[in-house]
């Protein structure tokens, strides 16, 4: 699998890992009537994307990084050019953090894309 | 009950209803920040404005306006819940999904205006904004009439009551006096047929304000005439309930997701006591009438209550006799006082309507007068409160003005 993820400016090439996950959570509220009647108010929702990235270069994971530190809004696309998630790079510390060992030029991390 | 179309009734009572919530500043739409939507809550006899805090994102720095200049929190803002009506102009039937996307618009949007006011305060906290809202009555709050060393005297003459309320709206909290239906500030039609039952029965008052809130004295006026004086549609509604109005809506087991009755003997009150001929100099009252209802004494004991007011008072027997009256008719029996907690559906309902309640577990099935609501914005439910003390049925006949016999038969 190969996917892109842009700002619009810069492009970073990346295969996530079989662990690739869609999510789309609504924001709603369920209501059971005394009789047992069902009310379900949808007042909004939101998709995401979680997956795992390894061997990912040092200038990537820059690039990355700094998207992550500056909300800088993105857009992923598969492999066949359809945006997937259009979003902001979730979670409070940078998304690509770690060494794939035993190389000292490669890193991991983990992507995770909320839509806004 | 709130200005909406049936268009309006009709969504709302669908159980998947696709509402939507808005919150604005000026012209500008801040609902996609919103991370909790208030709860609003309006009672019968308190007009006092109604203030509600909003709690919204500014990891962005959405809301720092107000920081740089102060003078954006007098921004007028509104909370609103409704609906956005949806135009198809093709059947999806004979187009496929992408033209059926691009043939779908939103025709028109329909909301229901919950709060229009102010921001009364704005705090920040690392990336979020808490914003506290308050209604455009908060004039109604922030103005007081006279004070202790030069109080304003309405005592010159014998005032009818309605002229009060009006003169303590206008010219004292700085509503419109556009007498005319037109006026943004005062429900005009409202208030006519309120001061058509005071004309007719030529109750008057004097009073003498020593810095009072305006609320507070519309508040008082409210009780010393039994009146419902709420704020609905965006405007102050003035209101004494007719015993009987027809049912708006039916509440029951498929659309109530919670009730409790309560059956509180402190609400009764067959012996009223009211003074009127208040004494400014001597702070005295220089006559006291009561009214009494002998049939209630003998079921429930005495329950005796006194009405005095020295900021706003009755200035003779007839006109106090009147309250005396009425309250003993609206107190002498215990009747239940019910809270219920519905999904949407009857949100356009409002304060003064009735609604025909019925549950098998309360074991009642009978039309009530809504007394308060609370509006949850956020879990989209309406909280109800309703008794029969301002609402009395076809059924529960009124005796006392037939003969004057408790007992019939």
């Amino acid at each position: 699998m190969s996917y892109i993820l842009t700002d619009g400016a810069s492009v970073v090439s990346m295969n996530p890992e079989w662990d690739f996950k869609l999510t789309d959570k609504k924001i709603e509220t369920v209501h059971r009537t005394r009789s047992g009647a069902g009310y379900r108010y949808l007042w909004g929702s939101f998709k995401g994307v979680k997956f795992n990235v390894e061997f990912v270069n040092s200038s990537d994971m820059c690039i990355v990084n700094s998207w992550w530190g500056a909300s800088t809004a993105l857009r992923l696309f598969d492999h066949s050019s359809a945006v997937v998630v259009s979003g902001y790079l979730a979670g409070n510390t940078p998304p690509i953090s770690g060494y794939v060992k035993p190389y000292t030029d490669q890193f991991d991390g983990v992507i995770e894309l909320e839509s806004y | 009950m709130y200005s909406v179309s049936s268009a309006f009734v009709s969504q709302a009572a669908l159980q998947l209803a696709p509402w939507k919530r808005k919150f604005t500043i000026g012209s500008s739409d801040y609902s996609a920040f919103v991370l909790g939507w208030p709860t609003i809550t309006r009672e019968w006899d308190d007009c006092a404005p109604a203030s509600v805090t909003i709690n919204a994102t500014n990891a962005a720095w959405t809301f720092n306006f107000f920081i740089n200049d102060g003078a954006t929190l007098h921004t007028s803002c509104s909370l609103q819940i409704g609906f956005e009506y949806v135009a198809r102009m093709f059947d999806s039937a004979f187009f496929d999904a992408a033209f059926f996307d691009m043939a779908t618009s939103i025709s028109s949007t329909e909301y229901i205006r919950l709060l229009d006011g102010t921001v009364d305060s704005a705090r920040f906290k690392d990336e979020k904004c808490s914003i506290t809202l308050i209604d455009k009555f908060k004039q109604l709050a922030d103005r007081v009439i006279g004070d202790s060393t030069t109080p304003t005297n309405y005592t010159s003459s014998n005032y009818l009551v309605n002229d009060l309320a009006w003169y303590v709206c206008t010219s004292h909290a700085g509503l419109s006096a556009l007498t005319s239906t037109n006026n943004p500030d005062i429900d005009y039609a409202s208030f006519g047929s309120w001061t058509s039952v005071f004309s007719a029965d030529n109750v008057r008052m004097n009073a003498q304000f020593t810095g009072q809130k305006a609320s507070e004295i519309l508040k008082k006026i409210a009780l010393l005439t039994q009146s419902a004086i709420w704020i609905e549609n965006n405007k102050l509604k003035f209101m004494r309930f007719s015993l009987t109005d027809s049912a708006q809506t039916t509440l029951g087991s498929t659309n109530t997701i919670d009730g409790t009755q309560v059956m509180d003997e402190r609400m009764l009150v067959n012996k009223a006591y009211v003074g009127a001929g208040y004494n400014v100099t001597s702070k005295s009252y220089a006559i006291t009438v009561s009214n009494i209802d002998s049939a209630s004494v003998v079921r429930y004991g005495l329950k005796e209550r006194q009405i005095n007011e020295d900021r706003i008072w009755y200035v003779d027997s007839v006109s106090a006799l009147n309250l005396a009256q009425r309250t003993v008719t609206t107190g002498r029996d215990l009747l239940p006082q019910l809270t219920t907690i519905s999904p949407l559906q009857a949100i356009h309902v409002t304060i003064g309507d009735a609604i025909a309640l019925s549950d098998e577990h309360l074991q009642l099935s009978d039309n009530y007068r809504v007394m308060s609501e609370r509006i949850d914005m956020d879990k989209g439910t309406k909280e109800f409160t309703f008794d029969q003390t301002q609402y009395t049925s076809a059924f529960r006949l009124d005796y006392s003005a037939l003969d004057s016999s408790d007992i019939l038969g």
